[in-house]
């Protein structure tokens, strides 16, 4: 009695292991099961179809330059969000009337229907900049907001403690602020990674630039290519996927996104 | 130097706090606020510290480095009990200065083998040790405490100003303690007791 039974290390990652391939396996088969009961691929492609859709379409080089495009239109959106959001609730932060001056902004962009953006950016913008104005559209007030409500929520008892202590202003930022603020922009930027691929890929549909995800997708509408647009789908859940786990492990701390 | 408070002057709206308050703290002793509590005990411990700065106030003789041993612990949730002991120090010491004054007061408040636990790790007597070392070891001349050893069972209670009394032994220090506890007082070697609830009736 009283033995304890320990699982290394190694049984409990395949353990995980299997549990996800047994999930995966099971959407695959509710999907097998509905393409076989509507028994039409131009409805509902089935699995088999998809996936041989998705190797036809990843042995051409422009797939792949198609990806490269939208990516970079994905990754320069989140930057340009993340690089002017955050500077920009800092200032907010100090400045009351910048605060001011810029809640309606934000609430009317908050508002304001994606496809709305995109039909005025279309006629602004060269076709290639109208996803990335989207997604910033999209993306810049969640930044803005989190990182600012995380300013606010700044323990103000910490403040004073290292007033008292007369730690300087640089350090009380390096160390107090921006620790309390970056779950609030990890929070932002995991929503925000949704919502880029959401945002782009929707413009390129309707702004349809030479080489992109969307775009493709309009064209698998055009041609009823059902599978295809099964696979670019898929594509671009998988990326949006990876970008996030691949973030996750880059971030210090990033176990929270 | 002594320090003296004078004429000190605060009202809000027609509720008078304090009215024209002088005194003194004795250097190197140890002083005792008392009195009910809202009497403006912690209050004045702010003015002293120049945390709260709206008040008609002279004082003079107050050093240029304090350290505040709050009623709440204080610590950064993000670091260790080593860095967060060294926080206080990083702007006043160098580096090996740091590691030297940090290993010796957490052994003073026995935390050894404790260093690299966070806050949320420890349990509520060792977070108000990791408190009172940090405001221990931080080289000021006065030590204002605002009822350090509040909310603790009496068994740690206990335990917790022996502790502080062994630290504060030889160190020269000035220190202010607001204090409700008579059992506090018999045990701290205070040398002058200030009834703020006095004061503050005062007209």
């Amino acid at each position: 009695m009283g033995d304890e039974i320990v699982l290394p290390l190694k049984n409990k990652k395949t353990g995980r292991a299997v549990k996800w391939i047994l999930i995966i396996l099971f959407w695959l088969s509710v999907w097998q099961i509905a393409a076989m009961l509507v028994n039409q691929p131009l409805y509902m492609p089935s699995p088999a179809e998809t996936f041989l859709s998705l190797g036809a379409l990843a042995s051409t080089f422009d797939f792949w330059l198609n990806i490269g495009y939208t990516f970079y239109r994905v990754i320069f959106g989140l930057v340009l969000s993340f690089g002017l959001g955050i500077p920009l609730a800092f200032f907010a932060f100090r400045l009351r009337w910048l605060e001011s001056l810029l809640r309606p902004a934000m609430a009317a962009v908050k508002s304001v229907p994606v496809m709305s953006v995109i039909v005025l950016a279309l006629v602004w913008f060269s076709s290639s900049f109208v996803p990335v104005f989207s997604c910033v559209l999209l993306c810049l007030p969640i930044f803005y907001t989190n990182t600012l409500s995380g300013l606010r929520s700044v323990d103000k008892n910490l403040l004073e403690m290292a007033e008292i202590f007369k730690v300087r202003r640089h350090r009380v930022i390096r160390e107090i602020v921006v620790p309390s603020v970056l779950p609030n922009i990890y929070s932002a930027l995991s929503v925000c990674l949704g919502f880029s691929w959401k945002s782009v890929v929707a413009a390129e549909v309707l702004s349809s630039p030479k080489y992109s995800m969307g775009y493709q997708l309009y064209a698998t509408k055009i041609y009823l290519d059902t599978p295809e647009l099964f696979a670019w789908t898929l594509t671009i859940i998988v990326i949006s996927l990876a970008v996030e786990k691949g973030l996750k492990r880059v971030l210090p701390g990033g176990g929270s996104l | 130097m002594n320090i003296r408070v004078d004429s000190l002057t605060k009202a809000f709206g027609d509720t008078v706090l304090f009215d024209n308050v002088s005194f003194g703290i004795r250097q190197g002793g140890i002083t005792a606020f008392i009195g009910v509590s809202g009497c403006g005990k912690t209050k004045l411990m702010r003015i002293i510290s120049c945390l709260d700065k709206d008040f008609d106030v002279r004082i003079s003789g107050v050093p240029e480095r304090i350290s505040f041993l709050f009623q709440e612990d204080r610590l950064l949730p993000w670091y260790n009990v080593k860095d967060n002991i060294a926080f206080a120090l990083k702007d006043v010491m160098d580096k090996r200065e740091i590691q030297k004054t940090v290993a010796a007061v957490i052994k003073d408040v026995r935390l050894d083998g404790h260093e690299t636990k966070r806050p949320s790790e420890l349990s509520g007597g060792m977070q108000r040790r990791v408190a009172m070392a940090r405001a221990f070891c931080y080289p000021s001349g006065l030590l204002l405490m605002d009822e350090p050893f509040k909310g603790f069972d009496a068994k740690l209670n206990h335990e917790l100003i022996a502790l502080f009394l062994k630290i504060y032994e030889g160190s020269g220090k000035t220190v202010i303690i607001v204090a409700h506890e008579t059992e506090l007082l018999k045990r701290l070697p205070v040398c002058d007791v200030i009834d703020v609830e006095a004061l503050s009736r005062k007209r």
